[in-house]
């Protein structure tokens, strides 16, 4: 048996144990940094535990040399046994319980933060997709269908009605006409009063004339006189009525034109109005179309980056699945600091009973330790940590930066 | 109707993680923080597949599956075990407990999904 196989099965417990716990250790921060950077002092806990593990590899390794320089040859076996470095069994027995404390509360607080991120990342999840969800279900499907056939269904009312007073001018048009037709009627109505007077005219001439007759008829004729008097008489009021006619019919004809000036007014207003209407209408349609456009072009887009969130979300809460690794290497570490907590216990007390204590069998112990591994990460540590023996304490700074990595997703997938 | 899935870990944020995987893809899910807390869900209802976890307080995973096969109920549910445990020796223990499948965490809710629906009973 050489020198370092003796040393590492008998001698220094607290020169093999800091390292390989350590090095599970190591494993923990880079998955807490990877989700949670609020997490630092975990790590500041592991690296203050790295430099207790140097100081002690240090003090051996220093004892070690000093034991070649002094004896060439001298073995390590035969130096005293674990009381030259004095007092390190009772520190181990106070400070390992603080270890496994600050450890458990380290990986209890990081459960609770991170059940609590996954509960409400969930929750967030959950509410995006209820948001979508109405959105798809309030847009049929589609973004802009529903509201497009409103419009269209409005411009379809819209234009209906734009029709129905299309119609009333139409008929105000035809009225008009009528008016017009009206006025030639009282031209004739004129020509004819004119008529009457003329004949009127005519008739006062020939009473007139017989009336002339009758007198140079003398007696004869006397009575011839009064029928042509009469007719005289007539032939005047024809003539009055003829000339009121003619008045009458030219003050209808006035207000007639009247009428047709101010309805072809009416009119002509009318028409400017359903022209200003109809472009009125087009261009507030229009407006709508181009609003209802650009909310649709909103929308859409706001529901693309909504399903993004919703997506970063659910990578977010899946990346979550390293706490779970994280508090199974923490509960073996604390598991294993607790075994040798108890071990040093029993060793001192076959001590104060004046006992000879069991040296402790290293391998054994790192057989036992490597059988409680369920991750990949802690195989791969305890076998660089464990395999340096004295030489590991002084090789723990490079090995942490050899094991700073977060947890490959090792996308296995087994079928029996 | 949706199929139902149980799930048995006693972690948290795995049950999260799990929960949310399979009812985005439109499963039923129950359920469990460890083996024991699982048995009791096993209550006659109709579950068409369990994922669970291994190592986990009170009763482990591999325990449960075993007792879960006892049950004539439940003789033929599918078990997909979900596991930091990587090792060969681990994985024998769950084939023979009765699992059809043995997942390593973390995984990809793709795969767990693929695996879900290839080992799902209709």
């Amino acid at each position: 048996m050489n020198a370092n196989t003796n040393t590492a099965a008998t001698l220094p417990l607290l020169v093999w144990f800091p390292p390989v716990l350590l090095g599970m250790l190591a494993a923990v921060p880079p998955m807490l940094a990877g989700g949670m950077s609020g997490m630092v002092w975990a790590a500041a806990l592991a690296l203050s535990g790295i430099g207790v593990a140097m100081l002690l590899a240090a003090q051996l390794r220093a004892v070690h040399k000093a034991a070649h320089q002094a004896g060439g040859e001298a073995r390590l076996a035969e130096l005293p046994a674990p009381d030259h470095v004095a007092g390190l069994d009772q520190l181990c027995g106070k400070v390992l319980p603080i270890w496994s404390r600050q450890i458990e509360t380290a990986r209890g607080q990081t459960e609770t933060a991170v059940s609590d991120l996954s509960l409400r990342f969930a929750d967030i999840h959950s509410h995006l997709g209820s948001a979508l969800g109405g959105y798809q279900q309030s847009s049929g499907g589609s973004t802009d269908n529903a509201v497009l056939t409103m419009l269209a269904n409005g411009q379809n009312e819209l234009s209906q009605m734009l029709a129905a007073l299309r119609n009333g001018l139409n008929a105000k048009e035809e009225m008009l006409t009528r008016i017009r037709e009206v006025a030639l009627f009282s031209d004739e109505l004129k020509e004819m009063a004119d008529s009457v007077s003329a004949i009127a005219s005519q008739t006062n001439l020939l009473a007139l004339n017989a009336a002339i007759e009758a007198a140079r008829a003398g007696e004869a004729g006397r009575g011839f006189a009064v029928v042509a008097d009469e007719v005289r008489k007539l032939s005047g009021l024809s003539n009055d009525t003829g000339k009121k006619i003619s008045t009458r019919v030219d003050a209808i004809s006035l207000k007639i034109q009247d009428a047709v000036h101010i309805t072809e007014r009416f009119s002509a207003q009318d028409a400017q109005t359903m022209r200003d209407s109809e472009l009125v209408i087009g261009n507030v349609l229009m407006m709508f179309r181009g609003a209802v456009e650009n909310l649709n072009q909103a929308a859409s887009q706001f529901q693309q980056e909504g399903m993004a969130v919703q997506q970063s979300v659910a990578e977010v809460i899946v990346s979550l699945q390293f706490q779970d690794r994280v508090s199974q290497i923490l509960r073996q570490t604390m598991d294993d600091l607790g075994r040798l907590q108890q071990r040093l216990a029993e060793h001192n007390e076959q001590q104060a009973r004046g006992l000879a204590s069991q040296p402790i069998d290293a391998k054994a112990w790192l057989d036992n330790l490597a059988r409680t591994y369920t991750t990949l990460e802690e195989v791969d540590n305890h076998q660089t940590s464990a395999g340096n023996n004295v030489n590991a304490g002084a090789r723990v700074g490079a090995k942490v930066s050899a094991t700073t990595k977060a947890p490959v997703s090792t996308n296995e997938i087994t079928f029996f | 109707m949706a199929k139902t899935i149980l799930i048995v870990d006693d972690s948290a944020s795995i049950r999260q993680v799990v929960g949310l995987t399979l009812k985005s893809a439109g499963y039923e899910v129950i359920d469990a923080v460890d083996g024991k807390d699982a048995l009791t869900k096993l209550d006659g209802r109709k579950i068409n597949l369990v994922i669970s976890d291994v190592n986990m307080p009170n009763m482990d995973g591999i325990s449960f599956v075993k007792e879960m096969k006892t049950k004539p109920a439940y003789k033929f549910t599918p078990v997909i075990m979900l596991t930091t445990e990587g090792s060969e020796a681990k994985k024998r223990d769950g084939q023979a407990a009765g699992a059809k499948a043995w997942v390593v965490k973390p995984f990809q809710p793709a795969q767990m999904l693929d695996a879900v629906s290839k080992l799902i009973l209709p």
